[in-house]
């Protein structure tokens, strides 16, 4: 073959080339008008830019978009009014501190209706518990649903029970359990909540519960050890060890959903902990609550919030809150009408 | 006299934002305190009285007020200086009133909220309850207290405690001046003494106001093109200036310099500290200044003394407050273009400063797109913590390893059987995204999130807005997005934008040119996660805190648990009092690490 036979035939490809090319593109766009978007558009020029100037791109040839789609607006507004109108039965059981049921306790529900971004609405609606402390609500429809517990002489945390709702599959014979508090009476206490800071070197730094403050002598005694201890807060992992004190005398942890009663037993002089970089479950943060009693005997309990990764030199933040009842009773419940001013 | 609130460094005097007057408008021509939302506008004024108990308990001596000029200074329109006085229902004069509900319901019920009125008949205002000069000349007293106020004090307990509201600007010192009762309503100076100086502001005065435009509260029309913010976003600007709208008049907007130091104390360990405010989606433009507003008070309330600004940005907003469902997707593209000029802002503006950024919902993604240029063009670390709160920006683009499941898992039994709603049908092109660049731009990070929160969770709001991504419905504007090709396994240049019949290529870019990317993730590129201000889990480079049962520590609400629109913007919307202790974390270990 010679070579102008050669061009012609490479000529002849081409031209076949471009036009089968030319012809997948009208496929292409023939097929579009008929199937979903994702599969009508043809390939178009581009564009390029810098960062955070994009430029325009350049029109090119494209479908008509079918009149009879439904618009995202109104696809969003379906699904909404669909939520709204969702099904809700509720089946629970309130029970006191020992797990007795209580009866004749006010349930308030609410209905949770989203009206769009920037509105929603609720529908509230009342029970009560009979004998065995069983109540319901049956056949009402909204997203969500929440309940407040009122009876007098009894406490209700409804922060204990912010989620219930997440995964919560109605059976009136699996009552949802909500526990609410008998009260005792409450006692004259001295009430302390502060912020401070706590050495990442293995300092220890004291705080007298009763004035809710930070000096040498203070019965509440923390040390906590960073290794290392110059860390990046919120990026390094590290190793940490934190001891807590009561000098004289000794705490206990509790995860009492209402911590109201200090245990007559059971204490110890510290709670040491020591978490690992590398442990699965690694945090930053300590968030415990204990009962304690001082040196003098005097019970009480305290909450402590430590987050151990501050980068500050003057040491990383503490937040802890005190009630101490100083008649050396174990009865913790708190009334600020009866708080003693240190 | 003394007070608990500024010297000479100045006392805003605008209201804000009351759950029955949305309209902006001033409250304190009211002589009630409405509610108490407003008491963060009121500081507290004690006055010693020492030695008069007896003179004073009987009648025949009184107690006035009078303003005296700054020397070199004069009284008049351009300076005249006004509060409303308020009797504080603590009887220590303490500050619970801004912190704890039963005292400040207290504080707005009876006597108590109402406006004390002068004695003597010759104080402003239609009840004689305004502190003020005289418009012209001089004279012994401005104000008297009535009798009542004085009556009882002791040697042990000699101060009468106040709350004050600013009223009119101006600056002066307020002194005390003894008068002898001449029982026929008039009095006679017989003695002036100390005051306290006193410099009233307009909110707008104390804190700088940076914008790159606002939204224009219009529907949005015809597509201008594709670079362009929709048209009810308004008109971005090329660069941050200080705003000169919403002021009132005689106002100039601040801008920090030696002598104008707004709510910065100067000398403060905090005085190079400035925290920045991102303001989030659908806010009309006042919406912005309250929300600005709110923070700055509440910080300073908190004892924050460092600089303050907001960063405002022309988000789309409805006028009417019943936005459109897809103007979401406007706003959210405003936003990613919003984030270049915040990048210009911070390198240009702001670098000498120890910045802290407080991000609030969709403002997320303008800062998490901010840093990640920053990042990106190399610039280092200037900012030195970033709260993102209730943020509304996947969280894949910080930590990849964040998912969450329904809805975005894109199989839930749960979500309408709509055609094309199932995805996903386009690839993942967020993973990261933000932490590489971002990661090195900021330093600590904080996520202050809600998992039950009404607008990031569910099925129905944020996550159904990203799972029917790509927009191939027709937008109001009859634009429409789709990605062309079925194999989503691998990120292909394959986004492509349909307006008005012309279909347009977008190109995805990289992160050294985005070209057409933020076009794409605002429309047409389905996220895989949840936002970042609703993940429960741990967040690589960031510190978590729970907003429920955390700072927030009850919920008005039936529901009890959070999850009512409200929530969603809760720091700004609700009182104070509710609030207090989400405002204290922000400054606390968890959020800005700036507490002593």
């Amino acid at each position: 073959m010679n070579n102008r036979r050669l061009l012609y035939v490479a000529l002849v490809i081409l031209v076949l080339g471009i036009l089968g090319w030319w012809s997948g593109i009208l496929k292409l766009s023939q097929h579009s008008a008929v199937q979903p978007l994702s599969t009508q558009l043809s390939s178009t020029g581009g564009s390029s830019s810098g960062v955070g100037t994009p430029s325009k791109t350049t029109p090119g040839p494209g479908a008509i978009p079918s009149a009879s789609i439904m618009d995202k607006a109104s696809l969003m507004q379906a699904q909404l009014e669909s939520r709204n109108r969702m099904n809700i039965n509720v089946y629970g059981k309130v029970v006191d501190q020992t797990g007795t049921p209580v009866p004749g306790v006010k349930v308030h529900g609410g209905v949770l209706l989203i009206n769009g971004f920037d509105s929603s609405r609720n529908e509230n609606y009342e029970a009560e518990t009979d004998s065995q402390g069983l109540f319901s609500f049956v056949d009402l429809h909204g997203v969500r649903f929440g309940v407040k517990l009122e009876k007098k002489g009894y406490e209700y945390n409804p922060n204990l029970y912010v989620n219930w709702w997440n995964g919560y599959k109605p059976d009136a014979n699996s009552p949802a359990i909500f526990a609410i508090y008998k009260l005792q009476g409450a006692k004259p206490m001295v009430h302390t909540a502060f912020d401070s800071r706590v050495p990442y070197d293995g300092q220890m730094a004291a705080f007298d519960l009763f004035s809710g403050r930070k000096v040498g002598s203070g019965d509440l005694r923390i040390t906590l050890t960073r290794n290392p201890i110059q860390v990046r807060r919120g990026v390094d992992r590290f190793d940490w060890t934190v001891q807590i004190q009561m000098a004289g005398g000794g705490l206990v942890e509790t995860s009492d959903l209402y911590p109201y009663e200090a245990p007559e037993s059971g204490y110890q002089p510290t709670f040491d902990l020591s978490v690992a970089k590398d442990a699965p479950s690694w945090t930053q943060r300590l968030t415990k609550t204990f009962y304690v009693q001082n040196a003098k005997g005097d019970y009480g309990r305290v909450t402590i919030d430590l987050t151990t990764d501050s980068e500050r030199p003057q040491g990383t933040g503490i937040a802890i809150e005190a009630w101490l009842n100083p008649s050396g009773s174990r009865d913790l419940e708190f009334d600020p009408a009866q708080l003693i001013k240190p | 006299v003394d007070t608990n609130a500024f010297g000479l460094g100045g006392y805003n005097i605008q209201d804000d934002l009351n759950p029955a007057d949305y309209a902006g408008s001033l409250d304190w021509n009211l002589d009630t305190i409405p509610g108490t939302r407003d008491l963060e506008d009121h500081a507290r004024l004690w006055l010693y009285i020492g030695g008069l108990q007896t003179a004073l308990a009987n009648g025949n001596l009184a107690i006035g007020l009078k303003w005296v000029p700054f020397p070199n200074t004069a009284f008049g329109t351009n300076n005249s200086p006004s509060i409303k006085l308020f009797q504080a229902v603590e009887s220590d004069g303490g500050s619970s009133y801004l912190t704890d509900s039963t005292i400040a319901a207290a504080q707005v019920t009876g006597n108590f909220a109402n406006a004390i009125q002068d004695a003597s008949g010759i104080a402003g205002g239609p009840n004689h309850t305004i502190v003020m000069p005289p418009t012209s000349g001089s004279r012994d007293y401005d104000f008297v207290l009535p009798q009542t106020l004085v009556a009882n004090l002791t040697s042990s307990n000699s101060p009468v405690h106040l709350l004050f509201e600013g009223c009119t600007r101006g600056q002066g010192e307020l002194t005390i001046v003894i008068l002898r009762n001449n029982n026929d309503g008039t009095f006679t100076s017989i003695g002036q003494g100390p005051g306290v100086y006193i410099d009233l502001k307009d909110i707008k005065e104390l804190y700088e106001r940076w914008t790159v435009g606002d939204g224009d509260g219009l529907s949005a029309s015809a597509y201008p093109g594709s670079n362009d913010v929709k048209s009810d976003a308004g008109t971005l600007a090329s660069n941050a200036t200080i705003s000169t709208d919403r002021l009132p008049a005689g106002v100039t907007g601040l801008q920090y310099d030696l002598t104008h130091q707004g709510l910065s104390v100067p000398g403060s360990s905090q005085g190079n500290d400035y925290i920045l405010f991102v303001h989030g989606w659908n806010l009309q433009p006042w919406k912005k200044d309250a929300f600005a507003e709110t923070a700055c008070k509440r910080l300073y309330w908190q004892g924050y003394t460092g600089g303050f600004g907001a960063f405002q940005w022309p988000t789309t907003f409805s006028p009417s407050g019943s936005e459109v469902l897809t103007d979401y997707d406007d706003g959210e593209y405003a936003a990613w273009l919003s984030a270049p000029l915040l990048e210009g802002f911070l390198t240009s503006n702001l670098k000498s400063n120890n910045v802290y950024i407080l991000a609030h919902s969709m403002g997320n993604i303008v800062t998490g797109e901010a840093l990640r240029i920053a990042g990106q063009l190399g610039a280092g670390t200037h900012v030195n913590g970033y709260l993102a709160s209730q943020a509304a920006v996947p969280g894949q683009c910080w930590d990849p390893n964040v998912t969450m499941a329904d809805p975005l898992s894109f199989d839930s039994a749960t979500t309408p059987n709509i055609p094309g709603f199932y995805g996903p049908s386009t690839p993942n092109i967020y993973d990261s995204w933000m932490a590489i660049g971002g990661a090195s731009a900021a330093g600590p990070k904080s996520n202050f999130y809600n998992s039950n929160d009404y607008a990031l969770t569910g099925d129905i709001l944020w996550p159904l807005d990203q799972v029917t991504k790509p927009d191939d419905r027709r937008l109001q504007d009859g634009t429409y997005y789709c990605y062309a090709s079925s194999d989503i396994t691998v990120v292909a240049d394959l986004f492509k934008a349909n307006r008005s019949g012309l279909v347009f290529d977008l190109h995805l870019g990289n992160a050294a040119g985005v070209i057409d990317r933020y076009e794409i993730m605002a429309y047409a590129a389905e996220p895989r996660s949840y936002p970042l201000g609703a993940v429960a889990t741990s967040v690589a480079g960031f510190t978590s805190l729970g907003l429920p049962g955390g700072p927030w520590t009850s919920d008005p609400f039936s529901t009890g648990d959070y999850s009512e629109h409200p929530w969603h913007s809760g720091e700004f919307r609700f009182d104070n009092m509710i609030q207090n202790k989400y405002w204290h974390a922000v400054l606390g270990p968890n959020g800005f690490d700036l507490l002593p």
